[in-house]
């Protein structure tokens, strides 16, 4: 679980991103790790605030300084240190080797220029071949993305496109380039639900053709249950589980986690009421001594109260869960040992 | 439902909006009807014109055409010195409660204006009257004194509630009540509207494109598609047995959150025609398996299929009639 194993493409290491604000220090992302494997997808599911987008933006090194800033912690990419890069260096990784596709594609395409001169420039910036090389390609990425016509639409501003086309362009960027990490923040978000099925089918058959590693990012735990591998659960800058996708889904430990699974109304099976988490999202700046869930929390003991739970693996170091109260064994294994053990990271790869 | 009569009727509303490219058939000849108590969810795509029929049907915007009766008395020929009154008993509780409140008005005078404005309250009664609606709604009395900006996106839609109670309405068009909130917050609210309906005897119009949440509340759905109403059931009835081709693709693309039921989709094909120029024919043929010659020449009708189970497909009418 050291990063040192071939198969994981990410590591991050007790990441800490912090704002300053007028209300004082806001800790977005306060000392989390996980691991991600080659090919594989994991989810990051949380709601607003809870620093599931900060976490991306710092493995881009994109968070704004001031007043934000990676405080401590480590992204070791293909066994390299993110944070030991130039920013120079970065601008050769962003768009190249990690991608990035965000909610609204609108905000992230270049309004003035074609999809086609847009793609090509990527593809252009990062591999050695000529223009006509390069628009042919971008010719080809449409096409394997699912963009009828491509010849033409390549000479199509953004505006032009619809939503769910505009995201897919997106995508054929990150594919023209071969990127090994397509980290995808809320890219089902702004669409329709049909063309929400068509991208989601479209980033299954990119991590299949093209074995691309995909952190997903969601409030949706519909789009995690048909994507991703691993899921973690955010909650006030902390992951509060872990745990890979079955086991979220049946059998999760946390609260929290359990509290928004059975909060959302679902259409395969008939709830009379609603079990809604009582109380409101935390405000960064007000959080509570202890478990940041405390106070929407139904388990809540004192202890819970004034102090901060850790994030406990179990389940022989597969799963963790960050919970006084939360149930770790699991059955024939004796969980307790990794509790005191007090390892940071269960590793999720 | 049974014996309860109709407090909502619709019948062939279109709204049209004028643009430079053509005008835009937002609303084209849509019919129902909601009995009082019920909930009516209200479902379809961006653009289908969901959230327009809702605008019309409190005069926000004028029809194109079509008529629509609320309690028996039509809605279109209300004179201005009656609007007040219709408004009394119908109000709308929008998606995003950050756009919908008054930045510089406290909580109390948010609730309390249209107590004022329909002289249901005297400036005596005011202050008691807001505070239990804001108990009602399951806020603190003392949030009267507050500012907006002081709460978070669930507790201001529980003020835009407490807000669209205060005239005692009958019908509620709720346009995207819980889309803008968070997952855990969702909950409260749909929780919240459905405690109120049953202690209030309220009617919804519940407008939605999240049909998980559109099941959930709804005793009747209908669904929408460019401007046309496709099919409508019971919800159980439609969860059920989907008719409709745009229906079918509908359910089968929600996300389930379950990882083992993660069933074969329908995924249709490319995006929805611009309602500036619609398809002829079926308005859904151009991404449609089933279609044939007719779909292309002929508007389907909303034919009956089992008890108040209207369906607007050509393709099922010929397997009726071929069985």
């Amino acid at each position: 679980m050291e990063g040192t194993l071939a198969d994981t493409l990410l590591e991050v290491k007790d990441l800490r991103t912090y704002f300053r604000t007028e209300g004082g220090v806001v800790k977005a992302v306060d000392g989390i790790s996980f691991e991600l494997g080659r090919g594989k997808t994991l989810g990051i599911v949380g709601e607003s605030g809870c620093g599931k987008s900060v976490t991306s933006l710092s493995i881009m090194r994109l968070i704004p300084n001031p007043p934000g800033k990676i405080v401590g912690g480590g992204i070791v990419f293909e066994g390299e240190d993110l944070l030991a890069k130039s920013e120079k260096q970065m601008r050769g990784i962003r768009g190249n080797d990690i991608s990035m596709i965000f909610q609204e594609p609108m905000t992230s395409l270049n309004p003035i220029m074609t999809v086609g001169a847009q793609i090509a420039e990527a593809i252009l910036l990062h591999q050695d071949i000529g223009a006509g090389a390069a628009r042919k390609k971008a010719i080809e990425m449409l096409a394997r993305v699912g963009i009828p016509m491509p010849e033409k639409r390549l000479d199509s501003y953004p505006h032009q496109l619809s939503g769910g086309m505009r995201q897919r362009v997106m995508i054929a960027m990150a594919l023209s380039c071969n990127s090994k990490l397509l980290i995808a923040d809320e890219p089902t978000t702004a669409l329709d639900v049909t063309i929400q099925a068509q991208i989601i089918d479209l980033m299954r058959k990119m991590r299949s053709e093209f074995g691309a590693s995909i952190i997903l990012i969601t409030h949706d735990l519909g789009v995690v249950a048909g994507l991703a591998d691993d899921v973690i659960v955010m909650y006030a800058g902390k992951i509060v589980e872990k745990a890979d996708v079955r086991n979220i889904f049946k059998d999760a430990r946390h609260p929290y986690t359990i509290g928004l699974l059975q909060s959302i109304p679902r259409i395969d099976e008939t709830r009379e009421r609603l079990q809604a988490i009582e109380g409101v999202v935390p405000n960064q700046k007000e959080l509570p001594l202890g478990c940041a869930f405390c106070p929407r929390c139904i388990r809540a003991t004192e202890r819970c109260k004034v102090e901060v739970p850790p994030l406990a693996s179990f389940d022989e170091g597969r799963r963790a869960v960050a919970c006084w109260n939360a149930r770790i064994q699991v059955a024939q294994n004796t969980a307790e040992n990794s509790v005191s053990g007090a390892k940071t990271d269960g590793g999720i790869a | 439902m049974a014996g309860r009569s109709a407090i909502l009727e619709v019948s062939d509303l279109v709204k049209h909006f004028p643009s430079s490219a053509g005008s835009v058939k937002a609303v084209d000849g849509i019919s129902f009807d909601i009995v009082e108590g019920e909930t009516l969810g209200m479902v379809g795509e961006s653009g289908c014109g969901k959230s327009t029929t809702g605008k019309v049907l409190l005069r926000l915007e004028e029809p194109t055409s079509g008529s629509a009766r609320f309690e028996g008395k039509d809605i279109f020929g209300i004179q201005k010195s009656e609007m007040k009154a219709f408004r009394r008993k119908v109000q709308i509780v929008f998606q995003d409660p950050f756009a919908s409140l008054d930045p510089r008005m406290t909580v109390g005078e948010i609730i309390g204006e249209p107590l004022l404005v329909h002289h249901l309250a005297d400036r005596k009664a005011l202050k008691p009257r807001v505070r239990e609606l804001l108990k009602m709604v399951g806020l603190d009395a003392t949030h009267a004194d507050r500012y907006p900006h002081e709460f978070s996106g669930g507790q201001r839609q529980r003020i835009g509630i407490a807000r669209a109670l205060a005239v005692e309405p009958r019908l509620i068009i709720c346009d995207e009540p819980v889309s803008a909130l968070d997952v855990s917050i969702q909950a409260q609210i749909i929780n919240l509207l459905k405690d109120l309906q049953r202690t209030c005897g309220l009617t919804y119009l519940f407008i939605a494109h999240d049909l998980s949440v559109v099941k959930h509340i709804s005793d009747r759905i209908c669904v929408m598609y460019l401007g046309k109403i496709v099919e409508m059931a019971d919800k159980h009835e439609l969860f059920a047995r989907p008719l409709h081709p745009y229906t079918q693709a509908l359910l089968s693309a929600i996300p389930i959150p379950d990882p083992d039921k993660q069933g074969e989709r329908i995924l249709l094909e490319g995006d929805a025609p611009s309602p500036v120029a619609p398809p002829a024919g079926c308005r859904f043929h151009t991404r449609c398996v089933y279609a044939f010659d007719r779909c292309r020449r002929e508007e389907p009708a909303a034919l009956e299929y089992g008890a108040r189970h209207f369906c607007a497909c050509h393709a099922l009418q010929a397997r009726g009639e071929m069985s």
